[in-house]
């Protein structure tokens, strides 16, 4: 689990310091504020953790990173990355479990991070990046472009997951701790998605019909994504999971639903970082916090930076809620003026 | 039937001018009617150069339920939309000479129904701004078959918080004189 995280010169994020990071955590802020790039960084350094000496991996923490951040934002020099105009270098830090693992580079790297380090043990688990696009209809087209061809345009988040789905149950049964949300995540959308081995494809299987993945709604296959993932055990208790825009596609009730699922895995354990621009997704964790007296840390991007909160004890001043409020008062306007 | 201010729910509504407002609430006609019938507070005319004259039927509350009971706030709404719909009735009946009371101000007699707008209006004293727009849907929901059946402009239905109140004229901005001690 990630404890803290602390950001500079990395792209559009000059400076972030968020201190105490919970089970379920939610970035918010304008287009183009840095949110995805947030959830991106985070999951290219924890990924990097866990390909960290697995199995025959030779590779060192420096080696695995700087590919993860080459194929994840796709720059022409890794040094890309640093913010324009930054005097300094990306310097970025988190812990892990209480342990430290951080890193920097300058402006003119091209791929060797000379400064990284790592006191993180191995990790066995298996973290994921959702993106708000579902990948399934696109599953083999992302395979390969980037195992065949090796050209960017699919990010490592889509060929992880792309991975990640392609991975067959092993045997071993669902996770005790899952069945409860995998039974709510179908439930959501009425059914779950199989992958067809004769016809190497995807399909959406409601009680006894199949459809072709083409045809399924975006939504249904976006639940679908997290429920296989669970269902063929990639993730585990102690995954983290990054999900970008979680309301991409969906009406409100199922993102409202969604949450709830997200609150039960992170009870078990898992943990989450989410960005949203949606009133349903802010509101709804905002209740679960209440209702669970769960600490649900948000941050914000705002004029003066990035600012920190907890759901728990209050709704922080924000532009989702602020949009609602002012669509409210022309409402109001409109009856009384 | 009264120029004097409104005490309810905390907040002192008006003085508004003569005949404007009809304290339908504290109304002997109201007083007479069989017990179970619930009432907003106040109806009250406003007239725009160029616009409908429009009726506000006003209710005030101090406070709401909590968010998290839904029980307690599905009636809460239900007992608004009752109030809301009552006092409008009430008044509308009142204006077809229905009722037989002299306490109708005379613009109200004179009130063409027919090209009238009306307007129910919620005041939550100290309401939360977050908490206004949920509440502002709901009762528009609520209110929905009254709206469309009377075939009311909308948006017909605001929920508004003190702050708004004195925006909209109906809290004065300033303590009146008269409370204020001698000097």
């Amino acid at each position: 689990m990630l404890n803290n995280i602390r950001i500079e010169n990395f792209g559009p994020l000059t400076e972030m310091v968020w201190s105490d990071v919970g089970k379920i955590n939610l970035v918010i802020g304008a287009n183009d504020s840095g949110k995805t790039f947030l959830l991106k960084a985070l999951y290219s350094a924890v990924r990097t953790l866990e390909e960290y000496r697995r199995g025959d991996e030779r590779r060192s923490a420096a080696e695995i990173l700087s590919e993860k951040l080459y194929w994840t934002f796709q720059p022409e020099k890794i040094g890309d990355l640093v913010s324009k105009g930054a005097d300094g270098p990306i310097l970025f830090s988190m812990m892990m479990d209480e342990k430290l693992f951080r890193y920097g580079f300058g402006r003119d790297t091209t791929k060797q991070i000379s400064s990284i380090e790592n006191r993180v043990p191995p990790r066995n688990n298996n973290s994921v990046f959702l993106p708000a696009k579902e990948v399934l209809s696109l599953h083999r087209v992302i395979l390969k472009s980037r195992e065949q061809y090796q050209v960017f345009g699919f990010d490592d988040t889509y060929l992880d997951l792309a991975r990640a789905l392609r991975q067959l149950p092993n045997g071993a049964g669902i996770h005790a701790s899952f069945s409860r949300a995998r039974k709510s995540l179908e439930a959501i959308v009425g059914g779950k998605v199989e992958y067809d081995e004769k016809a190497e494809r995807w399909q959406f299987k409601k009680g006894n019909q199949k459809f072709l993945i083409g045809v399924t709604a975006e939504g249904v296959k976006k639940i679908a994504i997290l429920d296989t993932l669970l269902g063929n055990r990639y993730l585990d208790t102690k995954s983290i999971v990054f999900i970008d825009e979680p309301e991409s596609a969906l009406h409100p009730g199922a993102i409202s639903q969604l949450m709830d699922v997200v609150a039960m895995l992170a009870e078990r354990g898992m943990q989450f970082f989410l960005s949203s621009h949606s009133y349903f997704v802010v509101k709804k964790l905002f209740l679960i916090a209440q209702q669970k007296n769960m600490s649900i840390p948000i941050i914000s991007a705002s004029d003066v930076g990035w600012v920190c909160a907890d759901l728990k004890h209050q709704m922080p001043d924000n532009p989702i809620i602020n949009e609602s409020i002012a669509l409210y008062k022309q409402e109001v306007g409109m009856a009384l003026q | 039937m009264t120029t004097e201010p409104i005490v309810e729910s905390g907040m002192t509504f008006g003085p508004f001018e003569e005949g404007h407002c009809f304290y339908i609430e504290k109304s002997e006609l109201y007083r007479n009617l069989q017990q179970g019938v619930k009432m907003a507070e106040f109806l009250l005319l406003r007239f725009k150069p160029g616009k409908p004259t429009t009726l506000w039927v006003v209710e005030a509350k101090s406070s709401t339920p909590r968010p998290m009971s839904e029980r307690d706030f599905e009636a809460f709404i239900e007992e608004l939309r009752d109030k809301l719909i009552n006092a409008f009735s009430l008044g509308l009946a009142c204006c077809l000479k229905r009722h037989t009371s002299t306490e109708l101000p005379e613009p109200y007699r004179t009130l063409d129904l027919s090209i009238s707008d009306f307007r129910f209006v919620l005041i939550v004293n100290h309401h939360k701004w977050e908490w206004l727009p949920p509440l502002q849907e709901a009762l528009s929901k609520s209110l929905h078959a009254a709206v469309t059946t009377w075939a009311l402009s909308i948006p017909a239905v605001a929920v508004i918080n003190d702050h708004m109140a004195r925006d909209y004229g109906l809290i004065p901005n300033a303590p009146f004189p008269s409370n204020l001690p001698a000097t």
